[in-house]
């Protein structure tokens, strides 16, 4: 019986990526054609159109105990270490949850050995790739469907204690901080990295760059914001994302708290309004993707019970001034209280949303039948740090490897570091 | 009036297909002639499927729960039946039976994978294992 050519291809992009990077080794012929970006790029298509949940993950960074016997004390010192786990469905029943598998995610030295939270964080992720943000100015791509990771050269951004041209100024830069979006830019068809420096004390100081994986180099993007003062809300990725074409973080500006944008395609950086006048006082608002358009997810900050959320989409998403809209109230959820800031929010499945209850367990919770359930994977310590992203299974390369050398971790567990990761210039 | 369409099979025996049914198919559509034969297909095969072609034409809504179920065991077929009706279907140009099809064959594959444990790329006893896998579900 033989198939044609077509016919196996079609078979194989629908395959999980597990299975692809086995059938590479049955001949050379399959090799070649999971390799291909013609194949890669079927094989996304396909996961991103997938009706079946089979093929979105949820990666989580979260803090465990470590196994040791004398269990004092466990949230502060060695006693936990930080991981990145995977949560997936191992078959197609969708209303199930049993078939849940979570599967801690297997990362290379020196990433295996973080302990605080707050070293790694999730900075973005667009067709099954991850963008990590390790330690003070290493940046890591990682695809972990097929367990590819890659660390990105050092910026060409020079800090200020570097650069001769700030020395006659009167103020000192003693900090900065640094945020990152990562994405795909449709234009010139590679994917991107930008990050953004602010230099905080008596001035600030907006300073950008762009990081292509095909050219495998950072260069500097000009920006008009370079005197104004931009604040990252958490720096944590519900506050940030991805969407077409675009990156949002949630910042500070002059204007109040509002949406810095970045076109990957134009280098272009923008600001969006927030509809605080429609938003109750003492609600906060996170960012999310709901229904293919941007959603904003209005939380309240202070307890009350029972509590519910409002969902706002984004009109005409591919405008960059759009307005907003209110599409839904979410609860009032009836015998599970969510942390009110912070914890991770994400929407999977298009109508259920994942979510981190008080007492350190994930819930999942269905838009539609309003119903709660909990899934096999919880938190210990502070939820503050932990981050939920839901990402598809892809077999994009990112030309990486499953080693990572390199990552400069001296400068925060050295002497030159403050406590909070940030590098006093000397 | 709608006009019928007539499909031969390898060995010789002739489905009547209604319009409607008929143009779910790209080759038919594009055909100029109301008479088609298709090579290498048996008439089992073929009747099948035309059933299928006839289910999805009184249907209009394919979301609708039970045309679901009914595609769902349509496709619970035997390997061997399963790749040829993906041959009849991709020589009619079916793209959404096609789709239904390889869909499920990729299911089983999947099945089958996922139960075993560590990859390592490349030693010659993984591919060995491979392809025997692949071997018996038809490749």
């Amino acid at each position: 019986m033989h198939v044609s050519e077509e016919i196996v291809e079609q078979i194989l992009s629908r395959l999980p990526p597990k299975s692809l990077m086995r059938f590479k080794c049955v001949c050379t012929l399959w090799c070649n054609l999971i390799k291909s970006p013609s194949f890669v790029a079927k094989h996304l298509s396909n996961s991103l159109r997938a009706s079946s949940s089979s093929s979105v993950s949820i990666l989580f960074k979260h803090t465990v105990e470590k196994k040791v016997e004398n269990n004092d004390h466990a949230e502060t010192g060695d006693d936990v270490e930080t991981l990145l786990s995977s949560l997936y469905l191992c078959n197609e029943i969708d209303d199930d949850f049993d078939d849940l598998v979570a599967e801690v995610l297997r990362v290379p030295p020196p990433m295996n050995q973080i302990i605080r939270s707050s070293d790694l964080r999730i900075a973005g992720h667009c067709d099954g790739i991850t963008c990590l943000k390790i330690f003070v100015g290493n940046v890591v791509l990682c695809n972990p469907a097929i367990k590819e990771f890659k660390l990105l050269p050092k910026s060409c951004l020079l800090l200020p204690n570097d650069n001769d041209e700030y020395k006659y100024l009167d103020c000192e830069l003693r900090y900065y901080t640094e945020f990152l979006g990562f994405g795909y830019d449709p234009k010139g068809k590679d994917y991107k990295v930008v990050r953004f420096e602010v230099y905080e004390e008596s001035c600030y100081w907006f300073r950008a760059e762009v990081y292509t994986l095909g050219s495998n180099s950072w260069r500097e993007v000009e920006t008009e914001y370079t005197y104004r003062e931009f604040f990252v809300m958490s720096g944590y990725c519900d506050e940030q994302m991805f969407f077409e074409g675009i990156y949002y973080w949630q910042v500070y500006g002059d204007v109040g708290r509002c949406i810095l944008s970045f076109d990957m395609g134009d280098e272009i950086f923008n600001v969006i309004s927030i509809p605080w006048e429609e938003i109750p006082d003492e609600y906060h608002v996170r960012l999310g993707e709901w229904k293919e358009a941007i959603a904003l997810i209005s939380c309240p900050t202070v307890p009350v019970v029972p509590q519910s959320f409002d969902i706002w989409v984004m009109n005409n998403s591919g405008n960059v001034k759009g307005s907003w809209t209110k599409c839904l109230t979410i609860g009032p959820m009836e015998g599970v209280e969510i942390p009110l800031l912070y914890a991770p929010l994400v929407f999977w499945k298009s109508d259920e949303l994942l979510m981190v209850a008080e007492d350190g367990r994930v819930v999942s919770y269905n838009l539609e039948k309003q119903t709660v359930k909990y899934l096999p994977i919880h938190f210990v310590g502070d939820y503050f740090h932990t981050q939920a992203v839901a990402y598809v299974n892809s077999i994009v390369s990112i030309n990486g490897g499953n080693k990572l050398e390199g990552i400069d971790n001296t400068d925060f567990y050295g002497i030159n570091a403050l406590g909070d990761g940030r590098l006093r210039a000397v | 009036m709608s006009r019928v369409f007539k499909l031969k099979s390898s060995d010789n025996e002739t489905f009547e297909v209604e319009e409607a049914a008929a143009l779910l198919s790209e080759t038919i559509k594009s055909s100029s002639s109301t008479e088609i034969t298709v090579p290498n297909v048996k008439a089992e095969i073929l009747g099948k499927v035309v059933e299928w072609c006839n289910k999805h034409a009184e249907s209009e809504d394919t979301k609708d729960q039970l045309i679901k179920e009914w595609d769902a065991e349509f496709v619970s077929v035997d390997q061997h039946v399963l790749f040829k009706l993906i041959t009849a279907a991709d020589y009619l140009q079916i793209k959404e039976l096609v789709d239904q099809l390889t869909q499920r064959v990729g299911d089983m594959i999947k099945a089958k994978t996922l139960k075993t444990v560590e990859m390592t790329y490349p030693t010659f006893n993984v591919e060995r294992e491979v392809q025997e896998e692949l071997k018996s579900l038809g490749f």
